[in-house]
């Protein structure tokens, strides 16, 4: 299911929101700061909700 | 049409569609469906006598709904068979036989309510898929009123109202009171252009069939009055900007501009309000008829054909070539060819050229007799294998087969392969060898680089094809890069193992980088995709190991992006110098620990095969 993710730059540190289904098809993905590709998904927007 | 169903080497089975499809090049067998048409073609001679009696109506879908047609019908005047078929959803009904009046009429009892789908299984040497385009439908488009206002109508209709087999005989007439509009206005990039409706492409056929169309008015009405509303006009083929002259030299008004809004008037007319571009004012017009140029999309329903010859494609849908420049009517799978607007959006004579390259194509294959197949191939230890499959599931290519229920241990068609090596990287059990690219050499490669003054080393895995090419790119620029950086090719970034990059860790590397294709330009169809999952589990397992994860980098570089490369090698020597000597010292004893454990693990477990491989009474 596609939602938001909370996503974080390997690069620059950078830390932001964009959505991810980690069952669908790869998209190129890269930091909206630094262009970098090594972006990661740390976890679900509501995932770290629920645990906040 | 006619000619390709006459020639005695072409089979044309029309009213089918492929179900299935096995094998590999030189060896495909393709399961075709032929769809019951309950009319036998043998028999049917188009006489046209069962058309006559039906009572039986649906929208013309050839007519694109101008007209109507019976339940039993010729699909098009040219239809190759020349043959009738019955359209059983719009039939009144054939158990219990309703009306059956077809069946009464036709002399030559061709019509068979019985009539089943076929299975019939196919083998070819090579395949080549042509499976066109969709046409974009503007009922989303609110702001022109399609559907809402009878005058609006698409391109593709225009085209059948003018047409001399068309419903009105090539009359132009407009829907809502049948006279002839005398103003009519052509909307250009609708559904094209626009990021808005998911098609930021320019469908390339637009244009000219918009000029096409003003000059057949002008020809045919020289008193009605053509207006074209564009972006820019893309008059970019041989002859195409003599007839975009013509065009406005026969009184036919471009305006440089994107209606905003369309509403009805008096009597079905049109009024438009649009902001001229070139005047920089907003104007009204009036219209008895408009045209929206409609775009192109991929077909929606390409997906089974993609998935069974494990093609790829763009973002927009387009089926994607092997090369765009070497190998532009190859598909990534070998002995698979494209041809026409399944591979972007062309004109009919760009689609024939296609279409006869791939066409020669398929004739140098099969001429050759046999196939020459890369030596990079994988490699399976049928001692090692478990038949867990994931080899299988991974494979771009479907050149792999394991069956886990079965236990039937994995096996590779060497010349289905590609050599990619990605299910080297996935198979856990470490039974499959990549030639070439083994793993013994890749690790020697990493040992070697990092055998002396590792702190001072940055290792960059760089796949053959694009950013190894980078690397070339830069060098061949003369563009200076931080020479800490050291380059292991493999042929793929699906390659690169996660034992790979840890040995580098392991060894003493303050950072690797994993470097590859962009997705778009992967020459292994969605190997990449591979990768990027394998580094998440990286990033994640040196986390929990308490080692910093941004030392592990990812970048996509293309073959043409040298300066990229220079620049990320540069950012790698950065990141280089922010790591300190206890950090390594931290990684290596880390990992080591682990490497221990595995070791133990893989050891028990090789021992307990082995015992229960003796344990089996003999016979």
């Amino acid at each position: 299911m596609v939602e938001p993710w909370n996503w974080k730059c390997m690069r620059c540190g950078h830390d932001y929101v964009e959505e991810y289904d980690p069952k669908a098809a790869m998209t190129e993905r890269s930091c909206p700061e630094c262009r970098s590709n090594s972006v990661r998904p740390i976890e679900s927007v509501a995932k770290a909700k629920a645990k906040s | 049409m006619m000619d390709a169903g006459r020639h005695p080497n072409i089979k044309l089975l029309t009213y089918s569609e492929v179900a299935d499809v096995s094998g590999y090049v030189g060896n495909f067998k393709v399961t075709v469906r032929q769809k019951a048409r309950y009319v036998d073609a043998t028999l049917c001679n188009a006489c046209g006598e069962c058309e006559k009696v039906c009572p039986a109506t649906h929208p013309d879908e050839f007519q694109m709904g101008l007209s109507t047609r019976r339940a039993v019908y010729l699909p098009f005047p040219q239809a190759v068979p020349s043959a009738y078929l019955l359209d059983m959803e719009t039939c009144l009904g054939t158990n219990p036989i309703a009306c059956g009046k077809c069946a009464e009429v036709c002399e030559k009892q061709a019509i068979d309510y019985d009539d089943q789908d076929e299975l019939t299984v196919i083998e070819v040497g090579a395949i080549v898929v042509a499976t066109g385009m969709d046409v974009y439908d503007p009922t989303a488009l609110d702001e022109y009123g399609y559907t809402r206002y009878e005058n609006v109508i698409t391109s593709m209709e225009f085209e059948r109202l003018i047409c001399a087999g068309g419903p009105t005989i090539g009359h132009l007439i407009r829907p809502s009171d049948q006279k002839t509009p005398m103003r009519i206005g052509f909307i250009q990039c609708v559904g094209s252009r626009s990021l808005r409706d998911g098609a930021g492409y320019c469908s390339n056929i637009c244009c000219m069939n918009t000029v096409k169309d003003t000059l057949l008015i002008r020809d045919h009405y020289p008193a009605a009055e053509c207006s074209v509303f564009y972006i820019d006009i893309r008059a970019f083929g041989k002859g195409f900007e003599d007839l975009y002259d013509k065009s406005r030299e026969a009184g036919v008004k471009y305006i440089r501009g994107i209606p905003g809004e369309i509403s009805e008037i008096d009597g079905g007319n049109l009024r438009l309000i649009v902001e001229n571009t070139t005047e920089q004012r907003m104007e009204t017009h009036e219209f008895d008829m408009i045209v929206l140029s409609v775009g192109v999309r991929p077909r929606s329903d390409d997906a089974s054909i993609r998935r069974l010859l494990t093609l790829s494609t763009t973002a927009e849908g387009w089926l994607m070539e092997s090369h765009p420049k070497l190998k532009p009517v190859d598909a990534p799978t070998k002995g698979v060819y494209i041809a026409g607007c399944t591979e972007s959006p062309k004109d009919v004579k760009d689609s024939v050229t296609q279409a006869g390259a791939a066409a020669a194509r398929v004739g140098a294959l099969l001429n050759a007799g046999k196939v020459t197949v890369e030596s990079i191939t994988c490699h399976i230890d049928q001692e090692i294998c478990n038949a867990c499959g994931l080899c299988v599931d991974i494979c771009p290519y479907g050149a792999l087969s394991a069956d886990k229920k079965a236990k039937i241990k994995a096996s590779v068609v060497d010349a289905a392969c590609a050599g990619c090596g990605t299910c080297g990287a996935t198979c856990p059990q470490g039974a499959i060898t990549m030639r070439h690219f083994t793993d013994a050499q890749i690790i020697a490669q990493v040992d070697a680089l990092l055998a002396e003054k590792s702190e001072e080393k940055v290792i960059v895995f760089a796949c053959n094809w694009c950013s190894y090419a980078g690397g070339d790119t830069a060098g061949i620029s003369r563009m200076q890069y931080a020479a800490s950086c050291r380059l292991i090719r493999t042929m793929c970034s699906g390659r690169i193992d996660e034992d790979f990059v840890l040995r580098a860790f392991r060894e003493g590397a303050p950072v690797v980088l994993v470097s590859g294709c962009h997705f778009a330009d992967c020459h292994y169809i969605d190997a990449n995709r591979q990768t990027v999952k394998r580094l998440y589990r990286l990033w994640k397992y040196l986390e929990k190991r308490d080692i910093r994860p941004e030392r592990l980098q990812l970048e996509w570089i293309s073959a043409a992006e040298g300066p990229k490369f220079q620049k990320t090698m540069n950012q790698m020597e950065e990141l280089r110098q922010t790591v300190t000597a206890e950090e390594i010292a931290h990684t290596v004893e880390v990992l080591a620990k682990e490497e221990e454990k595995k070791r133990a693990r893989r050891a028990k477990q090789a021992q307990q095969r082995q015992s229960a491989e003796t344990e089996v009474p003999a016979g």
